[in-house]
């Protein structure tokens, strides 16, 4: 496969794909190329867009590959899309949310003890907002679910993967404490 | 007078000096308390207890509406605000080493610091959700189906709670299964009369025999019902030459029991 080859082959797969592609994803129609030459190619495939002015770009999303719009025509496609714009999340759901990022798998018990209030409703909205998901029981008492972050967080916040969001070694920290 | 809580917040003050207040404003008695030490302008690791305690209790007063929910985050936090304060006033009776003393608003301010913490980490989120709403990625187009391209259904990823909503789509259409009952033309009497009839003076007739003409299923299980009343009655004899095969009835007067040789 040519460097030619492989630009259009990626491009066609990024084209056609409605989430983001992982290199995994890619393989099995890239004939063996290694993985350096692979994401050198993607590389100049967006090197490519911003030279020729178009409209779009591949960004990194959820651990793979997404052909998204520049951020440029955010209010024109906003616009354009507004049937398809998830409503913000509320500030409840956020803080819940951020104390469930950094301390996966967590029960609902010990989100509500840093956040003082009861979250049932909250979390029930983040599942089906599919932002978090039930990642099993924990072994506790009354075995209490345990609740993680999904692909869609990722995706819905604009990161490629955990250690994208920003660096709160702190929060890390007085998270584990016992409040 | 202006209203004293204006200054907590200004915007719910209107002309008429009526307070509108909801709990709403916060997000919980964390939220509160840490909007009264950044109002007070204190130390969260020094909190002025008693007048904290006081503008959060006066707080909760004239939020009078509150949601019951809410309500005993709220007074569980009043409780445990006044427990810290009797702490304090209360002497210790010997003084203790230094070391050996605990704070006692120790464990409130861990959970402060760890909630500003987490509302700092939100407000990190809320940015990165405004940025990740400036592009869009490309959509499934459902009608597209190209000549020659085998349209296939994604599978989207289902979680627990998508099975649990469809489970509970499938309970709420169960109709109630109706059964049609007829009403029964013969009872078991009518039919061990017409089973008598039919054995007339025949010496022996055949299960088969009895229920070939019979349609009705509800009609066959009557013929067996009847002749295992007669059989108990002792009117007739149910006799079988080999394990599943035709089944004999044979009237009592006719039947001779076989004699152990």
């Amino acid at each position: 496969m040519n460097p030619k080859e492989l630009r259009e082959t990626i491009e066609v797969l990024l084209f056609a794909s409605d989430t983001p592609l992982t290199l995994n994803h890619m393989r099995p129609f890239l004939n063996g190329v290694p993985q350096e030459e692979l994401t050198a190619a993607i590389q100049d495939l967006n090197d490519e867009y911003h030279k020729s002015g178009r409209s779009f770009e591949i960004k990194r999303l959820a651990g793979g590959y997404q052909l998204v719009t520049r951020v440029e025509f955010s209010d024109l496609v906003s616009q354009f899309q507004q049937h398809r714009l998830a409503s913000r999340l509320s500030t409840a759901a956020l803080e819940t949310l951020a104390i469930i990022a950094y301390r996966q798998p967590i029960t609902r018990l010990a989100i509500e003890e840093v956040r003082g209030v009861d979250v049932s409703g909250v979390l029930h909205t983040l599942l089906e907002r599919r932002v978090i998901r039930i990642t099993g029981r924990d072994k506790g008492l009354g075995r209490p679910l345990l609740y993680g972050t999904n692909d869609e967080f990722l995706r819905y916040f604009g990161l490629n993967d955990l250690s994208d969001l920003p660096d709160k070694k702190e929060m890390m920290e007085l998270l584990q404490q016992k409040l | 007078m202006p209203c004293p809580y204006s200054m907590l917040n200004p915007t719910a003050c209107d002309q008429s000096m009526i307070c509108r207040f909801t709990v709403s404003q916060f997000e919980g008695p964390l939220d509160l308390l840490l909007f009264l030490i950044r109002k007070n302008e204190v130390d969260i690791s020094d909190i002025p207890i008693a007048s904290i305690t006081r503008q959060y209790l006066e707080y909760l007063e004239v939020t009078q509406q509150l949601d019951l929910d809410d309500a005993g985050n709220y007074l569980l936090m009043a409780s445990t605000l006044m427990n810290i304060k009797s702490q304090m006033l209360l002497p210790t009776e010997e003084a203790l080493p230094l070391e050996e003393y605990e704070d006692p608003r120790m464990d409130l301010m861990r959970r402060l610091k760890a909630y500003q913490i987490v509302k700092d980490v939100a407000m990190d989120l809320r940015g990165l959700e405004a940025d990740a709403r400036r592009f869009f990625a490309r959509a499934y187009f459902p009608e597209f189906s190209g000549v020659g391209v085998q349209h296939v259904e994604p599978l989207p990823e289902v979680s627990f709670l998508d099975f649990l909503q469809a489970f509970l789509r499938v309970v709420n259409q169960w109709e109630e299964v109706v059964h049609h009952v007829q009403a029964q033309h013969i009872n078991l009497e009518d039919m061990i009369a017409r089973i008598v009839t039919l054995l007339g003076s025949s010496e022996k007739i055949t299960w088969r025999e009895l229920v070939t003409e019979i349609t009705d299923r509800m009609e066959r299980i009557l013929v067996l019902l009847a002749l295992l009343e007669m059989s108990r009655q002792q009117q007739v004899a149910l006799r079988q030459t080999r394990p599943y095969g035709n089944l004999w009835v044979i009237p009592s007067q006719n039947y001779e029991p076989q004699r152990a040789s």
